[in-house]
């Protein structure tokens, strides 16, 4: 886990998914900032030389996660969103027993699968690398929720499938696919919708 | 039994050592025998561990079904008498385990929010939590954990030293046991409201300004 997950965008320079693991640390992409974790659980940014805008060259700043994010930028991005990423399906659940006991149920997942997804306003695709393709309507979306890396979809009738984002964000496509379900609710007149985990509930 | 006392005496001397210090109160709340749920909020991976490192009682915590996939994890987990809840779905099963459990005279613990905090605010409750503090109208004792979220952040790959304070609240008792649904969700508002102003209050946030409210955003 690292910054780059919690911060979807730079919040100095507002690029989207920036913010990436390099030999020195957590640097934005876009305007050469570091990050890195200060004391009591604060982020630090060191913005590169003149680099960021808004912010004093190589003065660095320390505040609270929350106070970050909320200097990102509003989500507006346009369709198609597109982003490769390693989908992994879940296999049939597995009983977990205690002494004989059934205590529950638990989910496996098969071995990755390289491709890239693309959302549009009503569906989502998955193109795999090796030939392929699957689509999946946003009606049939039931739930979704993000793991620290992966984001975890299910949809209706088929088996918890989850998609990691080299590269990119899971959280950054959390929220565009939070944002465009809240979309497709409205356009079909379902209402608004009160949560999303452990599934889409208007 | 003989698993869990010894994980939760190894989780007492890491607490030590880790945290500097661990501040526990209200624990002449938690009850000494019978039911309850106890509903924390959930600031850090390390929650679960001492909220079991100090609970006098034996807790039975939902956990997500990942947690029990590790190599040995499906062993060890059903025997710090966690039970596993998947994700992504409505898992009526956890919940009739939580309930059998409940039933049996046994605490159950789960997190209000049902995952933890990225910016450490207090996220709004899970629905599912409301539904079965109802459902089995038990006591709830509501634990606020504070300063966990800044030694381990959900961010962060591993934590660093500093002060977390436990502080178990009075128990409260909710209507219920509620079997009828329709009755139910007229009560889910009330509930998460006091549960959302209790942990805030045990956890030391400010109401209105650590509740993390749901943006919605358009494309």
């Amino acid at each position: 886990m690292a910054i780059g997950d919690l911060l979807w965008a730079c919040p100095l320079c507002q690029a989207p998914q920036s913010i990436h693991q390099q030999s020195d640390g957590e640097r934005c992409t876009s305007c050469g900032a570091r990050w890195r974790r200060g004391p009591a659980g604060t982020i630090v940014a060191e913005p590169s030389a003149g680099a960021a805008e808004g912010a004093p060259s190589g003065v660095a700043e320390s505040a609270p996660p929350a106070a970050w994010l909320d200097r990102l930028p509003v989500l507006e991005p346009g369709f198609p969103v597109e982003a490769a990423v390693e989908l992994r399906r879940g296999l049939a659940p597995e009983p977990v027993r205690l002494r004989g006991e059934l205590v529950g149920w638990v989910e496996r997942l098969a071995d990755p699968v390289a491709g890239t997804l693309r959302l549009d306003a009503d569906r989502l695709h998955f193109r795999a690398h090796h030939g392929g393709t699957e689509s999946w309507v946003l009606e049939d979306v039931t739930g979704f929720q993000i793991s620290s890396r992966t984001l975890q979809i299910k949809v209706r009738g088929r088996e918890v499938m989850a998609l990691a984002f080299p590269g990119g964000s899971a959280r950054y496509w959390e929220l565009v696919l939070s944002a465009a379900l809240r979309s497709h609710w409205r356009a079909c007149e379902r209402g608004a919708i009160r949560e999303f985990q452990p599934c889409v509930v208007g | 039994m003989i698993v869990y006392r010894l994980t939760q005496y190894t989780a007492r001397l890491l607490a030590r050592t880790l945290l500097r210090p661990l501040q526990v109160e209200g624990l002449e709340h938690v009850p000494r025998s019978g039911p309850f749920l106890l509903v924390a909020n959930h600031e850090s991976v390390l929650d679960p561990v001492l909220i079991q490192a100090v609970c006098p009682a034996v807790v039975h915590t939902m956990t997500r079904s990942a947690q029990f996939t590790a190599p040995g994890m499906g062993w060890y987990m059903p025997r710090l008498a966690a039970f596993p809840v998947r994700r992504y779905q409505v898992d009526p099963q956890a919940v009739r385990i939580a309930l059998r459990r409940l039933a049996a005279g046994r605490p159950v613990g789960v997190y209000l929010e049902g995952e933890r905090s990225w910016d450490g605010r207090l996220q709004p409750p899970r629905l599912g939590t409301l539904r079965l503090i109802l459902r089995a109208g038990v006591p709830v004792v509501p634990v606020g954990v504070h300063g966990s979220y800044e030694v381990w952040p959900r961010w962060a790959g591993r934590p660093e030293r500093g002060p977390v304070r436990i502080r178990f609240g009075a128990p409260i008792q909710f209507p219920g046991p509620i079997r009828n649904r329709a009755e139910r969700e007229r009560h889910v508002p009330d509930v998460a409201a006091r549960m959302s102003a209790e942990l805030l209050r045990l956890s030391d946030g400010e109401p209105g300004e650590r509740l993390q409210g749901a943006v919605e955003k358009d494309l």
